[in-house]
């Protein structure tokens, strides 16, 4: 923040300060507290959303809301995904990793009906793996980086330690997102600041210097927490989306701003100044006044911003949290909430955000909630796949299967390092390597984030291929599996097979995948070199690569 | 190479009408007349950042020699001239092998930016790769990555974006974001481009590590898909999934593919040739001799060239950038631009004569860029003025004591030179004027990167309004997709 309190130059300026520094740190206190208070005053005072429909047979809440929706369908039913399928799945979900072979074994032979239940919870109890697996989704949406300056460039700092705390305590989400903005939280990350050529700059989310950063900020927040593009509206009316003529974009970007915004269309100054104001509806009605200022202004905004008679707020992440396990949102592009894009189902994304803030803002309440349902747990089938095509938006989607997700670096990087290493400490998470490597970027991963980013492109390509199949990084990987450290026998190899299937892919191997390994690796006398290959092959199986 | 033709092009755009990421055109009837008119199918950029002295090289400005006590504003510039090919164009001494090919070239010596970019050299060459201001708020496509997705490959087993001569470096956080502004950007990694680092020494990943054959490579892959059927086969129904597994035999593909065979330079081509492309000045000879990369350069200019001729569509060549190294030169400018000016100067040259008598410079664009000008008259010590470097100084202000200071160059986002040969630009043209004392701004026909990137694009058929659509909008090629392309560059 460009403002700071200025003591005044008197004698009992100390006495001044006590007094002060005893107000601040009184309304920090009550920011989080007013914040929580106003979350259930705003509940109470709003209507009641629909409850999922009853449908027989069917009990989870989210399930009666899909099933209502697909009733007129004529497709087949949809299946249940097998165990192993299950726990693949919920562990890349939850900890961002597949199982070890200890517990893909334990899994499948337990028989209680509740199983998948009891591994769900026991999975989001991992608090440091869960908290691993989301930390590198943030630092891309934030744009976190791990320096102050790149090239003379500040950037928005380093966010890390404070994501991979909140999530592993599972603060409430609003808590976190207003920690952000609002200055007068008390569990607001400590901004640096840096000196670049005599030019004093505040490292921070929040970056208001000057009038593009304040709008980019703007447009961040609203992208990543409002799931509203506004980037379009910051120097002309948004070319698409009639919801957002400049001034109403310029009005919300004033309220991260010292002063109201001057009005710059292409870069002609119109010396016209728009009156800060949130564009957005809140439980009690439009906010009589706009504070001057800077800290009181991000305050208010933090506040308004979260409040739960904003839709967009919950609905923007409760779509993110949908998209994330099933691989495509009720809104697509998840980015891109506007009125003439409906969600494909407008019940259960209110009931859902409705949901997630009675139960106040808890992420892993919600991620429970989507795990547990037959819908989640549904197998992966092709046919029945729902697309996401922009040029045809209105396509209805079912989910009647999720959609395949390809593995980020992270997941991708810490399954192989499992799967060969057979642990990977939590210190060793590739999430914490900051070097950008060739495999990290053909994996999706990009080199810097000096943009904000809410989803990696998963698309394929020969660079990415070329990593994989002739890429020194997976090479040295595999060569220093744990399996090699001890000589292996011929006679070993059917139970070097069944145990590279079980840590690759967290399956056993079919009869026919059996003869096929085995025959394979009898073939080579230098059988060390085969199992190599049997690893490389299991690891960039597509089986390997999508969450399916 | 087959032009693309009004059919090809109706079908691509008629595709595009059903495949989200393919490329818009926000006038498509328009766009194809466009094509019609392109020359250009190739480009190599030549990319060099620091900032280049326009007065020194392309721009040349009167010779003021060193006099203790001098005023800035009496220091003009570093060199004699000499005469090119082109009746009344001089250059600054140094760049004779240049000067000589430029009755093929088209000089534009008025680029000029609204944006003083001060003493943030990141952010202008970001603009100058991606055509956008930092920060964007998306991650901003290179235009090398925009002309290789919206016209694809020229030969199928040659990537469309090559770049040449960068380190892939792992740790340094200003390298991580250069790498971010000449890459694909939010076009993703599908997109990104082919990385050479160093072509010298070949390319690790065309080569079979010790103890990998190809055989070995054949074998892997045959186990790949053996074992992505069986059980796992319904994924194969999956469209992703099947072009993951052909993007993998594409990849061993390539590793016997035209690309390496166009690293074969050494045993091709003939002895002349090799040293043509060669710096005219040993490492012993250079004032700052960590950062001095031999043949990397010339090498990696000979290396576009036969990539071009094998069927590549952007190869982009840079000298690689490094603060207060190689073109970013403070202290003893003067000095070091004649060292730099015999790095270049040679391979460059025979770059244009190579391209021409093989026939191939009506086919391929040659683009010489740098981020900004450099203004010689400045403040000994950087950074102090809020509108950047001198921007709009006379320099009366300055009095030159220390040699050293002598061709100290200060960053300038006025006035900017760039270089252009074949690919349907006009030769021998010199367009635009800039003032011969300080500030020396762009006095006749101002243009800005905007259009310039325009003309680029129009030279290779594709209109600025092209656009591909992220985060639920358009994002152009051209910044909005405003870009006006400056007819009279063009043949």
């Amino acid at each position: 923040m460009a403002q700071r309190t200025r003591i005044p130059r008197l004698a009992e300026r100390w006495a001044v300060a006590l007094v002060v520094l005893m107000a601040v740190s009184a309304a920090r206190a009550d920011s989080e507290r007013e914040l929580v208070e106003r979350r259930a005053a705003s509940l109470a005072s709003l209507p009641a959303v629909g409850g999922p429909p009853a449908v027989e047979g069917v009990e989870h809440p989210i399930d009666r809301f899909i099933a209502a929706r697909a009733g007129s369908s004529v497709h087949s039913r949809p299946t249940r995904c097998d165990d192993t399928t299950f726990l693949r799945r919920v562990y890349l979900d939850i900890t961002g990793m597949v199982p070890t072979v200890i517990e893909l074994n334990r899994f499948l032979a337990d028989s209680s009906p509740d199983k998948r239940t009891k591994a769900i919870d026991q999975l989001l109890e991992r608090v440091d793996d869960y908290a691993a697996h989301w930390t590198p989704f943030w630092e891309d949406a934030l744009a976190s980086q791990n320096v102050n300056t790149q090239g003379g460039i500040p950037t928005h700092g380093n966010y890390r330690q404070w994501i991979y705390d909140s999530f592993r305590r599972n603060r409430p989400f609003d808590v976190m997102v207003a920690e952000l903005i609002d200055p007068t939280m008390p569990g607001r990350k400590h901004a640096d600041s840096t000196d670049i050529l005599g030019t004093k700059y505040t490292i921070e989310y929040v970056r208001n210097d000057d009038h593009t950063t304040t709008l980019q900020t703007a447009a961040n927040v609203a992208q990543v927490f409002l799931g509203t593009s506004m980037k379009c509206a910051s120097c002309h009316d948004h070319f698409e989306n009639k919801e957002w003529p400049q001034a109403r974009f310029l009005a919300f970007a004033g309220l991260f701003a010292p002063r109201d915004l001057e009005q710059i269309r292409c870069e002609v100054h119109s010396g016209k100044t728009i009156a800060a104001a949130f564009p957005f509806p809140l439980a009690d009605g439009s906010p009589d006044a706009i504070p001057t200022e800077i800290d009181a202004r991000l305050h208010a905004l933090a506040q308004w911003l979260v409040d739960a008679g904003n839709p967009r707020f919950s609905r923007s992440i409760v779509n993110r949290l949908w998209k994330r396990h099933l691989g495509l949102g009720f809104v697509e592009p998840a980015d891109d909430f506007r009125l003439d894009l409906p969600p494909s189902h407008p019940e259960l994304l209110d009931w859902l955000a409705r949901d997630f803030v009675e139960h106040g803002c808890d992420l892993k309440h919600t991620i429970r909630l989507i795990l547990t349902s037959a819908t989640y747990q549904t197998t992966y089938d092709a046919e029945l796949e729902d697309k996401f095509d922009l040029a045809q938006p209105a396509q209805p989607r079912y989910f009647r299967s999720p959609a395949l997700r390809r593995l980020t670096y992270e997941q991708f990087l810490d399954s192989a390092r499992l799967a060969t290493a057979e642990r990977v400490a939590a210190e060793e998470r590739a999430y914490l390597d900051a070097r950008s490597t060739p495999l990290s970027r053909a994996l999706g991963r990009p080199a810097s984030r000096n943009e904000i980013i809410t989803s990696r492109a998963d698309d394929v390509a020969v660079v990415q291929s070329l990593e994989l199949l002739n890429g020194p990084e997976l090479r040295e990987l595999i060569d220093r599996a744990v399996i090699f450290e001890k000589p292996i026998r011929k006679v070993d190899l059917p139970r070097v097979v069944d145990r590279l299937y079980r840590s690759v892919l967290s399956r056993p191997p079919t009869a026919d995948e059996r003869r096929l390994a085995q025959a394979y690796l009898a073939a080579n006398d230098a059988y060390i070199e085969s199992v190599k290959d049997m690893y490389w092959a299991l690891i960039c199986s597509p089986e390997f690569v999508w969450v399916k | 190479m087959a032009q693309l033709t009004r059919r090809d092009f109706l079908r691509s755009t008629a595709a595009a009408a059903s495949l989200a990421g393919m490329p818009r055109l926000a006038s498509a009837d328009e766009g194809l007349l466009v094509r019609g008119a392109a020359r250009a199918e190739s480009v190599i950029f030549i990319w060099l950042p620091g900032g280049v002295a326009q007065q020194d090289t392309w721009d040349w400005k009167a010779y003021t020699p060193f006099e203790k006590g001098m005023r800035g504003s009496q220091l003009l510039g570093t060199c004699p001239s000499i005469p090119t090919s082109v009746e009344g164009l001089h250059f600054g001494s140094g760049l004779e092998n240049l000067a000589s090919v430029m009755h093929r070239g088209t000089l534009l010596r008025s680029l000029t930016n609204e944006t003083k970019f001060g003493a943030v050299h990141l952010k202008a060459q970001y603009y100058m790769m991606t055509g956008y201001l930092f920060p964007q708020g998306v991650r901003a496509p290179s235009i090398g990555a925009a002309i290789a997705r919206t016209l694809g490959p020229v030969n199928p087993q040659v990537p469309p974006y090559i770049y040449i001569g960068r380190d892939i470096d792992t740790t340094d956080t200003e390298k991580q974001f250069i790498s971010e502004y000449i890459g694909p950007g939010f076009y993703g990694v599908k997109h990104a481009p082919f990385m050479i680092p160093d072509p010298t020494k070949g390319m690790a990943t065309l080569e079979t590590a010790a103890g990998m054959s190809a055989e070995r490579l054949d074998r892997r892959l045959a186990l790949l898909e053996a074992t992505s059927g069986g059980s796992s086969a319904g994924l194969r129904s999956s469209g992703k999934v099947e072009d993951y597994l052909k993007t993998m035999h594409a990849a061993r593909a390539m590793m016997d593919s035209p690309v390496k065979r166009a690293f074969n330079f050494a045993k091709e081509e003939s002895p002349a040739t090799l040293a043509a492309y060669e710096p005219k000045i040993g490492p012993t000879e250079v004032l700052d001799k960590s950062y001095y990369f031999g043949r990397r350069f010339g090498h990696g200019l000979l290396l576009a060239r036969r990539l071009v001729e094998h069927g590549a569509r952007f190869v982009q060549v840079e000298y690689q950038y490094g603060p207060f190294r190689g073109f970013d030169m403070h202290e003893n400018g003067a000095a070091r631009m004649v060292e730099m000016k015999k790095q270049i100067d040679g391979p460059i040259a025979q770059l244009i004569r190579d391209l021409d008598t093989r026939g191939l410079l009506e086919r391929t664009l040659v683009v010489i860029a740098t981020e900004f000008g450099r203004t010689i008259a400045n403040q000994p010590k950087a950074g102090i003025e809020p509108i950047g470097f001198a921007e709009s100084q006379s320099g009366e202000q300055l009095v030159i004591e220390d040699e050293k200071m002598y061709g100290h160059h200060g960053h300038f986002s006025s006035g900017n030179s760039l270089l252009f040969f074949g690919g349907g630009f006009k030769p021998g043209l010199v367009y635009g004027r800039t003032a011969d004392r300080h500030p020396m701004i762009a006095i006749e026909n101002p243009v800005s990167l905007t259009d310039v990137h325009a003309t680029i694009y129009k030279a290779l058929g594709i209109p600025p309004d092209t656009y591909y659509v992220t985060e639920g909008r358009p994002f152009h090629v051209t910044k909005d997709g405003r870009g006006k392309p400056i007819d009279a560059l063009l043949a």
